[in-house]
């Protein structure tokens, strides 16, 4: 067969961005314990300010001012005062510079972009700026977090390890810390380390965030969580909708996973009121795999909603959208397999952009060395690129046994390419075959239909005589509810014959 | 209708002085700030400066007997407080020179007279200087650090050090002023129970996350501590230090915003305290007093109260808090600086 695709079971499992992101989209807002404020001193400080500021209007009064408007957290107040300060020539540059900044932070209010997500390359520029500010600045633990997360996406997971450790051992309470670490986990497969983490959060009784994660940490591991009953006293509680909607996504995903489908739906609807993008794509992956009954959820927009469009786009057929929505969901999660794995499938059976598929596959094996479906993937683009040595050698990591029978039947299509390429079209079409009722005796008949078309792909580039009947065989397939690759996949027959016919060939 | 103590202008007072005209208020009138300020001269020309206690003012507050007993209390404080930096010459304090009472709108008025800074303070001073000058710019500190150090060392804790605060004496340098919110370890103010009783617009961040360290010391000379590193990054840049921590942290952690602990905080302060002093340090074109500017702020800045402090400090010998080699570092600096082998800007 060729590049795959599977969606996993998916939680609401905590996102991983870098801090700025993960603060702008007002994750880390709500404390654990809400105190009373008073801020009468600031606005008596304030108000001599003005007052001194209007009896004598120089320069170094007026900074002195903003400095209060700041700290009283009305800079907005002054904004004509910041803006003669940033003009003014006589004024010290840095505070001309930090000061102007305010106001360009004032007019730009630009949608949070999946920019901030950061590329290899950019992983390993982050882990030397990192470490430069770690070397003056060893006690910062948002700054070792923010190391921990540049060595994941390096694929350096020994030495994120060691940083998590460090960020855990100076902030053991903190939610960014707490959910950053719990994802690294994950990442590594620690689950039960991750669960154990969180589980005795000093803050979790009190912390919607770290509840949320810890709900739907022990529900992946089939476990039932100790704190689910202060879960769903905690959803009843009057706190912002935006703080509980992580948690309401877990506990409806466990209602979802016992078959309490209205329930699910009430918490769901919950998580609905402001959702964040990763409440949402649990909302659209229950709707696709659990519940009959969908919620709807289309008209949330969140920031940062990839992966839910990427999906989404997908299953439409709409391929262009899911393309380009799966690399800004790779962008925003860059150590995370899924993302990968949906775009270089797009990039090479949809698009037929080998060399774009398997940049993608690389970049997501970095994190993810191990991953079956990203190797499975990078395979299958080396082969269509002649780099067979290669594909080869990247299969060979691919250990297929002991997986579940859909795993099975993808990397049984991916040897039998392997077996066409190197001119074994007997076992190739073996392979192919066997991969194919795999496929259909574990009931996923999409799978199947895709190592059809690929059967076909590798008969037609072969020049064998069985081009006819590997078409035939599509027949079998056709109106298969949810396909929607299928138009695309007769274009690459088409474009395979007409090249054979072009090359005399045919 | 105005008050005894603002109507002391043209009066003459014992010891020779004469009030002339009232130094308007820069600042509202608020808590126990109760007072009239004048320029006064004596008969041999000296001119100084002269604080009168308003009483009057202090009855029309919601709570008068409060008021008016605060009133007394703080200038018996801040008296017995200037009287004590008198007797131990400490030479970077403002020094009151004569005090009394003074007839005035058919009411006793009791005043404290200070000796005059020319220069007024030092943003007047910054306002008229042509020009960035390290060398002034290094004195300065180095004069506000042994002002301060003559005070801690007194067990005495200014709590108010701000710009307004640092006046300058043309010829002799800088002197430090207000000592009416200071805290005294012996010594009992009317301000004693306040968290801070600086100007809050100043206030360290423990203090703005409403923080009260169990070590009242601790919290004392600790904020005095940070007030002096903000000095250093205020005459460097126009910007305080709590001004600059704020403007790198996110909206809903700044403290007007943030509704949860100082611990819960911290880990956001420390963070943004971290990406300043990495900020601070592109600053600076001479590399060398960018990376001593960097170290003097990230001991006296640190958002940690836990870790604030003289890192050579050893727990053996003094305080943490002490400014003893930040003095030295000052004069070394200003060395430096008046050789021409540092440069800013």
């Amino acid at each position: 067969m060729s590049a795959s695709v599977q969606e996993k079971d998916r939680h609401v499992f905590p996102r991983w961005r870098s801090f700025k992101a993960t603060s702008r989209l007002g994750e880390l807002a709500l404390p654990a314990v809400e105190l009373e404020v008073d801020t009468s001193e600031l606005d008596v400080s304030l108000a001599k300010g003005v007052a001194g500021w209007k009896g004598d209007p120089s320069l170094w009064r007026g900074l002195d001012l903003l400095g209060t408007a700041v700290v009283a957290g009305r800079l907005q107040d002054f904004a004509a005062l910041v803006a003669e300060i940033r003009d003014n020539p006589l004024a010290p540059i840095f505070a001309r510079n930090v000061l102007g900044r305010t106001l360009a932070a004032e007019l730009d209010k630009a949608p949070l972009s999946d920019c901030d997500g950061i590329s290899n390359v950019g992983a390993r520029q982050e882990i030397r700026a990192s470490r430069v500010r770690l070397a003056s600045a060893p006690r910062d633990a948002i700054e070792w977090t923010e190391l921990a997360r540049a060595y994941t996406i390096a694929g350096l997971n020994d030495k994120a390890s060691k940083a998590i450790a460090a960020a855990l051992h100076l902030s053991p309470s903190n939610r960014f810390v707490l959910r950053s670490a719990a994802r690294f986990f994950l990442h590594c497969g620690e689950k039960e380390r991750a669960l154990a983490l969180l589980g005795k959060a000093p803050t979790i009784k009190h912390d919607p965030w770290i509840l949320a994660s810890e709900i739907a940490i022990a529900d992946s591991l089939g476990k039932a969580s100790r704190h689910s009953r202060l879960a769903r006293e905690k959803v009843g509680m009057d706190i912002a909708p935006s703080e509980l909607t992580e948690l309401a996504s877990a506990l409806g995903s466990l209602e979802a996973e016992s078959g309490n489908h209205r329930n699910a739906r009430r918490f769901l609807r919950q998580a609905l009121v402001g959702a964040n993008e990763n409440s949402i794509a649990q909302i659209g992956w229950l709707n696709r795999s659990r519940l009959g009954e969908w919620v709807d959820a289309s008209k949330a927009n969140p920031p940062l909603l990839h992966e839910a469009n990427a999906w989404n786009s997908f299953y439409k057929g709409e391929f262009e959208a899911a393309r380009q929505e799966s690399l800004c969901w790779f962008r925003d999660q860059p150590f995370a397999s899924a993302p990968a794995a949906l775009g270089s499938y797009i990039l090479a059976d949809i698009f037929w952009d080998y060399k774009g598929a398997k940049e993608l596959a690389q970049a997501g094996l970095r994190s993810n060395p191990d991953d079956l479906t990203l190797l499975n993937n990078l395979a299958v683009c080396l082969m269509e690129l002649d780099e067979l040595t290669e594909a080869e050698a990247a299969l060979s990591r691919v250990k297929a046994e002991g997986r579940g029978a859909k795993i099975d039947s993808t990397y049984k299509a991916t040897f039998g390419m392997l077996a066409f390429r190197k001119g074994d079209h007997v076992e190739g079409r073996r392979l192919y075959l066997e991969a194919i009722e795999g496929a259909k005796n574990s009931g996923s008949k999409q799978n199947a239909a895709r190592a059809a078309f690929h059967l076909v792909f590798e008969e037609i580039v072969a020049q064998s005589g069985y081009v006819e009947d590997s078409i035939r065989r599509l027949r079998e397939f056709e109106g298969i509810e949810g396909f929607k690759e299928w138009p695309r996949f007769f274009e690459r027959v088409n474009a395979l014959m007409r090249a054979g016919v072009e090359s005399g060939l045919g | 209708m105005s008050t005894p103590a603002e109507q002391l202008q043209g009066l003459r007072l014992e010891n020779g002085w004469v009030v002339g005209g009232p130094i308007p208020r820069t600042g509202a009138q608020t808590g126990g700030h109760f007072s009239c300020s004048y320029g006064v001269t004596n008969v041999d020309g000296t001119c100084a400066f002269l604080k009168a206690m308003d009483y009057t003012a202090a009855l029309s507050a919601p709570d008068p007997a409060t008021a008016l007993n605060e009133l007394t209390s703080a200038f018996l404080f801040e008296r017995e407080v200037l009287e004590e930096c008198a007797d131990r010459r400490m030479s970077r304090i403002v020094r009151a020179i004569d005090g009394g009472r003074a007839s005035a709108g058919g009411s006793t008025v009791e005043y404290l007279i200070f000796e005059e800074a020319k220069g007024g303070d030092i943003r007047k001073y910054l306002d008229c200087a042509p020009q960035f000058d390290l060398v002034w710019t290094l004195t300065c500190l180095h004069n506000i650090c042994v002002g301060v150090r003559q005070l801690n060392g007194a067990s005495i804790a200014h709590q108010d050090l701000k710009p307004s605060n640092v006046l300058h004496f043309p010829g002799e340098g800088q002197k430090l002023a207000d000592l009416g919110r200071a805290w005294h370890k012996s010594r009992f103010s009317p301000h004693d129970a306040l968290l801070f009783a600086g100007d809050w617009g100043y206030a360290p961040p423990e203090l703005l996350y409403r923080y009260a360290s169990p070590d009242e010391s601790d919290r004392r000379f600790g904020a005095d501590f940070y007030l002096v590193g903000s000095m250093v990054l205020f005459l460097f840049s126009g910007l305080r230090a709590s001004e600059m921590l704020i403007l790198a942290l996110s909206p809903e952690h700044q403290p007007s915003a943030y509704r949860g602990t100082y611990e819960e905080v911290l880990p956001y302060l420390h963070h943004a305290f971290c990406v300043n002093l990495e900020e601070i340090g592109g600053w600076f074109p001479d590399a060398g007093l960018g990376k001593e500017v960097v170290d003097v702020v990230s001991q006296m800045c640190d958002p940690n109260l836990s870790t604030r402090g003289d890192r050579s400090h050893t727990a053996k010998f003094g305080s943490r808090f002490s400014l003893e080699r930040f003095i030295s570092r000052f004069d070394r600096l200003r060395m430096a600086a008046m050789l021409g082998r540092i440069r800013h800007p």
